[in-house]
């Protein structure tokens, strides 16, 4: 079976009108595979920072939701050392008419707004909760070191 | 043609069935470095199977996935000394000699790998084996 | 003796160990919620699909949902998705009011905006919220609901919308098959939030039991709610393509395994006679100790004389060396001889003795002995019932042999299947009085309950052993003889033992030496 019509459509949108601070590219041998960058909010510890990410659409997409992680290295307490990011619209609150973009667009806003009480990584999270200062410091120079 | 899952993916995915732990705890595997976002260097464990001269035994292997995988089969070392036909004399595994990497197909995971490399231990042919001491190290 | 197995068991006289309980079809559940959503319909004035979302919606607590209704019945029909959220009309919309597909007119193409087809022939389908999708996207999105994420309650597919799709708009998007599962899901959540009722564990059974007097958390220190759903066997998955013939599906059924299980915990078998608290707890340790229980598992064990291997593969006790005709216990390794005769007693575990000739070990060690001593006798017991089956099929064979060689009827050779059947149910009691035995107390009670379970263990032993001689067309009249008394015997010892037990719950009478729910505190040793 060819590429269903939905991806094909998204990915046209994608290219032709990309959301601000965001791209995404299909890989040629695989279109339901993307190269993905996110750059970090203005006035988030992540600004300036331009992280890289990859997404996948499971054959089950739209029923199921994309697969997302973070190559770059980043200090969040909802994103593991692996990369795995803990948001709700990737798990139990996907729904269907969501898209790649409204995804992408959300994972950019949790960097905007960490929510320590909801931790993927613990530690981090442990951190935010206790100095978030410091913890943004750390953050900062994370960004600084790996995502620019 | 069906989605085609992407390495790192698959490598996800096989980590989170491992870390959920696989079967009745007999093999298991994990990242050697929680922190390797390429997920390339894998531990695996074996325990030896009952009535055989390996019962009780704990076997470490180190598995390498390329950049290919799950295209090509991973790359398997045996870090604990063993005395099994298709282990060379420096612990890698003869991917030759071991059906799951000779036959290997992206259906196949590093969980049939260690389940395969256990039956073999319990076959007719190899459970009587001589073995080295145990807790000995290829690298002794 | 009357050994017509035809006879239903007349319901009088419960005893102490048998619990009243009712079993239900899931056609009988579904006759009950019908009758609930009927009471709603009627008080609230509302339709049946409305009555039941908002049955679901808080659990089918009828009296909650009555009084939450009458207090705010807008918010409760929106909470149960039922209807959408009125807007707020004192703060004017920050985003232009977006105006759903479905109201857009016939001259534009309707656009699916989930797969994004504009094929002309597409019919936009939406709930009252009017988000409209195509078919075929509704359909895909309800099953991968039903199927992949067992969900009653599918909400509509936009972002943020908590509309429900009521019952009819599902059986109209998804093929039969699907829509069957979803009324099985319904079933499981009523069942699940009826504390009186219990969905049978067995795999691809759909029936329920219901038993009241088992229904609150305290009942379970005084009963042990041991229930059957009345079905037997595996289900086939589906009933045509299983190959088999009607006649041969009756026989499976027949012959399959009671659907017996434990209406007050998750042990899908019968654990009678200790109490759901006390036998979970012993679950728990033998898994927790596993590691040091391990070798015992193992099911070869040497000749006490000749060492050689020996492995069991028969359900009784009674074990002779193939090689060097050594005759022992399989559960003490003592002799044979010995066991019969004097009082070597096998079931139980000296701990006075014990202890005295254990002066110089350390405490720790000891307790693990203590431990092994049940957990080896719990073990075995549940070891020589999976044997049973063997049993069964070596008795079987016996049967036809009898019936051949001697001039008894099928009827009449049907000693030997009771008798297997009994056995296999007097080892599981064995199994679990070695669990309760483990967290006795020590005391006059705890005596007394091993004596009872030393006559029921050695009156199973001597049927299991009767069972395995060997069948010569001029022994069989003598055979039949005694294994009808001996199980007779055996049926009454086991009877003793559930009933006194039983009795024991009921008047307080069992003290543990750890603390379990529902009971005293132990009274430190």
């Amino acid at each position: 079976m060819s590429l269903p019509k939905r991806i094909i459509k998204e990915t046209e949108r994608l290219v032709a009108d990309p959301a601000p601070g965001i791209t995404a590219a299909p890989h040629d041998d695989n279109l339901r595979y993307f190269d993905v960058t996110i750059q970090g909010p203005d006035g988030s510890p992540f600004q300036q920072g331009i992280f890289k990410l990859e997404l996948f659409l499971p054959e089950e997409y739209p029923m199921a939701p994309p697969k997302v992680r973070f190559l770059t290295k980043i200090y969040h307490p909802n994103i593991d050392k692996l990369g795995r990011i803990c948001l709700d619209i990737l798990k139990d609150k996907w729904s269907p008419a969501l898209q790649i973009r409204t995804v992408l667009l959300s994972v950019q806003a949790l960097l905007s707004a960490p929510n320590p009480d909801d931790p993927l990584a613990p530690d981090v999270a442990k951190h935010y909760k206790e100095d978030e200062q410091g913890a943004q410091r750390v953050s900062r120079e994370w960004t600084q070191q790996y995502a620019s | 043609m069906a989605a085609k899952v992407p390495r790192n993916f698959r490598l996800l995915e096989e980590l989170e069935k491992g870390e959920k732990g696989i079967g009745d705890g007999s093999c298991s595997y994990g990242l050697e470095d929680g922190d390797d976002i390429m997920m390339s260097n894998w531990n695996g464990t074996i325990i030896g199977p009952g009535h055989t001269v390996h019962e009780n035994r704990i076997y470490s292997l180190k598995i390498t996935c390329s950049e290919s995988y799950p295209d090509a089969p991973p790359l398997v070392q045996f870090l604990s000394r063993v005395n099994l036909p298709f282990v060379s004399a420096n612990g890698t595994v003869d991917p030759a000699r071991l059906h799951v990497l000779a036959s290997w197909t992206r259906a196949s995971s590093l969980e049939h790998v260690l389940v395969e490399i256990r039956k073999e231990m319990a076959s007719a042919a190899n459970r009587k084996l001589p073995q080295p001491p145990e807790g000995s190290l290829f690298s002794d | 003796m009357d050994m017509d197995d035809f006879k239903v068991a007349p319901k009088t006289a419960r005893k102490a160990y048998e619990l009243e309980y009712d079993s239900l079809s899931q056609a009988a559940i579904e006759k009950l919620m019908e009758q609930d959503v009927e009471h709603i319909r009627g008080i609230f004035g509302v339709d049946a699909s409305t009555a039941s979302l908002l049955l679901r919606h808080l659990a089918w607590n009828k009296e909650r949902l009555i009084e939450q209704y009458m207090d705010h019945a807008t918010k409760m029909l929106v909470a149960a998705g039922v209807s959408i959220p009125e807007p707020e009309p004192a703060r004017p919309s920050r985003r232009p009011a977006r105006k759903p597909a479905a109201k857009s007119p016939k001259s534009e193409t309707f656009v699916c905006p989930i797969c994004f087809d504009d094929a002309p022939d597409l019919a936009p389908l939406a709930l009252d919220c009017t988000h409209a999708a195509c078919s075929g996207c509704w359909a895909a999105y309800i099953t991968s609901k039903i199927r992949d994420e067992a969900e009653h309650a599918c909400r509509c597919m936009a972002e943020g919308c908590a509309l429900v799709a009521p019952d009819a708009f599902v059986r109209a998007a998804v093929d039969p098959e699907t829509y069957v599962r979803f009324q099985g899901l319904l079933v499981r959540h009523f069942v699940a939030c009826t504390p009186a009722l219990k969905f049978c564990p067995y795999p691809a059974c759909t029936n329920t039991v219901a038993c009241p007097a088992a229904a609150s958390k305290a009942s379970l220190a005084s009963v042990v709610p041991i229930v059957s759903c009345g079905a037997r066997g595996i289900a086939a998955p589906s009933p045509s393509s299983a190959g088999m013939s009607q006649s041969q599906e009756l026989a499976r059924q027949a012959t399959g395994k009671e659907h017996k299980f434990c209406f007050g915990c998750i042990i899908d078998s019968d654990h009678r006679p200790v109490v759901c608290g006390v036998a979970l707890l012993w679950l728990k340790k033998c898994r927790d100790d596993s590691e040091t229980a391990n070798w015992i598992k193992s099911n070869t064990k040497e000749c006490g004389k000749c060492m050689s291997t020996i492995e069991k593969n028969g359900g009784c006790n009674h074990m002779t060396c193939k090689k060097c005709k050594h005759e022992f216990c399989w559960v003490c390794m003592g002799p044979w001889s010995e066991h019969g005769t004097a009082w070597y007693s096998c079931n139980r575990y000296d701990e006075k003795g014990g202890v005295d000739a254990r002066d110089s070990q350390s405490k720790s060690r000891a307790s693990l002995e203590r431990y092994l001593h049940y957990y080896n006798r719990w073990a075995n017991h549940e070891q020589s019932a999976k044997l049973a089956l063997d049993l069964f099929a070596k008795t079987e064979k016996k049967m036809e042999e009898m019936q051949v060689t001697s001039a008894l009827t099928w009827i009449e050779v049907q000693f030997m299947k009771k008798a297997v059947e009994e056995v296999d149910k007097c080892r599981m009691t064995l199994k679990w009085t070695y669990a309760m035995a483990y967290y006795l107390a020590k005391g006059n009670q705890k005596d007394l309950f091993e004596d009872n379970q030393r006559d029921l263990e050695r009156a199973v032993e001597d049927l299991s052993e009767l069972l395995e001689s060997p069948i010569e067309p001029e022994n069989i009249p003598t055979l039949r003889q005694k294994v009808t008394d001996k199980t007779v015997y055996v049926q009454k010892r086991n009877t003793i033992v559930l009933e006194d037990t039983a009795d024991g719950f009921l008047e307080g009478r069992w003290k543990w030496n750890v603390p379990v729910d529902g009971f005293d505190q132990p009274e430190n040793e």
